[in-house]
């Protein structure tokens, strides 16, 4: 509970930042940003493991249990993970990197998914200073079409969570502060993470909003580009 | 790069309402149980998730709600890799009737997990045609 009281209280105060020092983030509508989700509408998903570049071994098999039970209550089919990790380690296929360059095609053919979704886990880790430390989670996120290969969405979900006690005496801290970041559950923290990242994504079929939230306001942080502006580049065509 | 991740944050407090009203199914502790299954590999921990698809599955069953996407698949799965083909094969086909989109996935799996002992119930007639091309 008080943890929570906690990430509220950095969330204050981050909006204030971006109230007063941030720079001016993007600013579009779901249908702006993602024009083709509302075309193509997929609603089967594959969630492959996910792309780990943290130095923190556990983050991939962990982040991989958090991601695909929101996707379902947002409207999604997703593949169930454990079915979907077996058969892709059976073909030898676990490190996603592999399909990076690769057509997605096959999802759809053989598994009959609509898009995959690739994440990445950015940050997974603790910050231990003397009077603080801070946990951060960050996933990067797109899905990508098995009829064309193209991108349909992408997203950030980031939480810092800010795990010190404060007693006002420096040697409770540094206790309160060691016990409360060896308790501090990444996987809970992983799943606020996945809420700021999915808030950006169009509702899926079984939802009641499905095809109707187009108009909803999303912010595009510094580092994120909607679809609608990546496709706009010129990119070499996949060979095929 | 902290002042991005700070900006991200700020959005949080919108959130926390609208995801906790969005939810379509009960997955109760669908998701904590596989964690702990990866998590401590054990063979309770095994245990305890398989349960809890199970417990969900009937949970919604009773309460005449939509069992969610994915449990009956899973629990057939479980219950295939328990060498249990006969069982895996009735929750299969109640993901299909439930969720047809499951179809091709889940004929994947009847295909690689030895089809002589995991008889496919079949609608007679156009199928067979299907399949053939």
């Amino acid at each position: 509970m008080k943890m929570r009281a906690r990430v509220i209280t950095l969330s204050l105060l981050a909006l204030a930042a971006v109230f007063t020092g941030c720079q001016t983030p993007v600013r579009l509508t779901k249908a702006e940003a993602f024009p083709l989700m509302y075309m193509e509408s997929p609603h089967v998903v594959a969630v492959l493991p996910p792309i780990n570049v943290t130095t923190s071994a556990d983050a991939k098999d962990y982040y991989g249990t958090t991601i695909a039970e929101p996707l379902n209550q947002l409207g999604y089919y997703t593949i169930p993970i454990e079915i979907l990790n077996d058969i892709l380690e059976a073909e030898g296929l676990t490190d996603t990197e592999v399909f990076k360059d690769q057509s997605m095609r096959r999802f759809g053919d053989i598994l009959g998914a609509d898009a995959v979704l690739i994440t990445e886990i950015k940050q997974w880790d603790k910050d231990y200073m003397v009077v603080s430390s801070t946990l951060t989670i960050s996933i990067d996120a797109r899905l990508i079409s098995t009829k064309t290969d193209q991108l349909l969405w992408n997203y950030n979900g980031t939480i810092v969570v800010d795990l010190s006690g404060n007693s006002g005496n420096a040697i409770a801290n540094l206790i309160v502060t060691a016990i409360q970041t060896a308790m501090a559950d990444y996987v809970e923290y992983a799943r606020l993470a996945n809420a700021n990242l999915l808030y950006s994504l169009p509702a899926g079929r079984y939802h009641p909003l499905t095809g109707t939230d187009g108009t909803q306001l999303l912010t595009f942080p510094p580092g994120v580009t909607p679809t609608s502006l990546v496709t706009a580049t010129p990119e070499t065509t996949p060979g095929e | 790069m902290h002042r991005s991740t700070l900006c991200v944050i700020g959005a949080l407090p919108l959130l926390f309402g609208c995801v906790a009203s969005t939810g379509l199914y009960d997955y109760g502790k669908y998701s904590q149980l596989q964690y702990h299954m990866h998590k401590d590999a054990t063979p309770e921990a095994f245990a305890k998730y398989e349960e809890e698809v199970l417990r969900l599955i009937e949970k919604a069953q009773k309460k005449g709600m939509k069992v969610p996407p994915g449990l009956f698949a899973e629990y057939a799965y479980l219950q295939g890799l328990k060498g249990d083909s006969a069982t895996a094969a009735i929750y299969f086909q109640k993901e299909v009737e439930l969720y047809p989109e499951s179809q091709k996935y889940v004929d994947f799996l009847r295909g690689i997990s030895s089809p002589q002992d995991v008889p496919v119930p079949q609608p007679a007639s156009e199928t067979s045609t299907q399949i053939e091309e």
